[in-house]
């Protein structure tokens, strides 16, 4: 028996994790029946107020964000020749594929018909909605993110020659990967454009797309820091000298990128308000919230980045990586729920019915159960050496 | 010409008067006349937090 066979052997089969996993798989299973059986109405709060819940503002916006690390990560090493940082682009595509693959997943639950899915493209265009250029960005950028994370399983199923071809591709994909990425992450963003009216002044800017690219420039350097540091604690025993050694470097090199990065976007979020002339909304309720968002999850995280470059200590830049997810996560939900319909009484406001955060908590945990499963038995946090590095 | 107030709810309920802006060419110069002002604030703003993120590597390759 192998090393990797003996320990994954050696681990209970009954363990907390696996516990919960199960019972969350077994109750995501019953409430996936409900919804593709009774329809929307019968799991969901949402309205034609509110026709956009928690499967958009979290699994989607959330979830697309998040999911930036891949092309972050892969632009810094492959574009920018920053071959120091290597060791983290392999787990960094492979949350961008889970990410991405699990909000097309995702949003069946929210469209429903998942077999109508292809007719954006083949049977009713829509070039001229910014809906249709999210369709088809994430469409062809899940496909990049495919063929950019098949080395490794051709590595793992041992067809050398198809994994050679794949590698020569490497910079292409890469390219395509960043051109993508800026199209979809901004127009994101500019979905909310056509809802002037409906979205609180102090969140709606005529730079919304520019918010929604930098904040996911930052959600994807964080994550990578965030997701290496949770690696490192539980997949050690996985990783190589190269991996390991890199634990201190990354956090470092991408901390004070996120630091620096975080600063402009707080200077063009003050820029936005003045542009709009909204200083008067600070002093209202909704205000106070802006400025938790803009000082606590923008400002404060800035700093925080920047003490902990400075100071060497990647424990408090890891923690801080943790907070700027965080605040990622509140803006996505302030834009699409919080602050959206913000003038319409309480009574009519949405909030997500408990089986819609059922079925939301399925979803990411189908995705960290996929996540153990691939790099517990492929080599994404060690270098196979019977094949050359690219 | 007609007047055109804006009034907005403060956090304590009051009504205030917050500024006259009488036509779009007033709002573009008072918003414009502001964001230039902030971007000389945050242009050194910036360059200071880019000395403090910074400060270190510099001693650090001295050496």
């Amino acid at each position: 028996m192998s090393e990797d066979a003996a320990t994954v052997a050696n681990k209970p089969f009954f363990s907390p994790f696996n516990i919960v996993a199960a019972a969350v798989m077994f109750l995501g299973i019953i409430l996936t029946v409900l919804r593709f059986t009774k329809g929307l109405d019968a799991v969901t709060n949402l309205s034609d107020y509110n026709p956009w819940g928690i499967w958009i503002g979290f699994d989607l916006l959330v979830g697309v964000a998040l999911a930036a690390g891949g092309f972050v990560t892969s632009a810094v090493v492959y574009i920018f020749g920053m071959k120091q940082y290597s060791s983290a682009v392999r787990p960094a595509i492979l949350t961008g594929f889970l990410g991405y693959a699990l909000v097309v997943l995702a949003l069946h639950y929210d469209v429903g018909r998942p077999w109508r899915l292809p007719y954006p493209f083949l049977v009713q265009q829509g070039p001229t909605s910014i809906l249709f250029e999210v369709g088809a960005c994430v469409a062809l950028y899940l496909t990049v993110l495919f063929i950019e994370f098949s080395p490794v399983v051709m590595e793992w199923l041992g067809f050398r020659r198809a994994r050679e071809l794949v590698v020569k591709l490497t910079i292409l994909l890469t390219i395509f990967g960043v051109v993508l990425s800026t199209l979809h992450q901004s127009s994101l963003g500019a979905l909310f454009l056509i809802a002037p009216s409906k979205l609180h002044p102090l969140w709606y800017s005529q730079y919304l797309p520019i918010y929604f690219f930098i904040t996911a420039i930052v959600a994807g350097l964080s994550m990578v820091i965030f997701e290496s540091s949770l690696s490192h604690r539980f997949f050690s025993n996985k990783m190589d000298r190269v991996h390991l050694e890199g634990k201190d470097v990354l956090p470092l090199g991408f901390g004070k990128a996120a630091a620096f990065i975080l600063a402009g976007y707080f200077i063009i979020k003050v820029i936005g308000i003045s542009a709009s002339d909204s200083w008067h909304y600070l002093s209202t309720g909704y205000g106070l919230w802006y400025l938790v968002e803009l000082l606590g999850f923008v400002a404060l995280p800035a700093f925080l980045y920047a003490v902990g470059v400075r100071d060497r200590n990647t424990k408090l830049i890891q923690i801080t990586a943790f907070w700027t997810v965080l605040g990622v996560i509140l803006n996505r939900f302030n834009v699409s729920l919080v602050a959206f319909n913000w003038h319409l009484p309480s009574s009519e406001r949405y909030f997500p019915h408990w089986m819609e955060i059922g079925i939301s908590v399925f979803i990411l945990t189908i995705g960290l159960l996929v996540y153990r499963f691939i790099v517990t038995r492929m080599p994404v946090l060690y270098e196979d050496k019977s094949y050359d590095s690219h | 010409m007609k007047t055109k107030v804006m009034i907005h709810t403060s956090f304590y309920g009051r009504h205030e008067i917050v500024e006259e802006i009488l036509t779009f060419q007033e709002f573009m110069s008072h918003t414009k006349g502001v964001t230039y002002l902030l971007m000389i604030c945050s242009l050194i703003a910036i360059t200071g937090f880019w000395f403090f993120l910074t400060a270190r590597d510099d001693k650090e390759s001295l050496r």
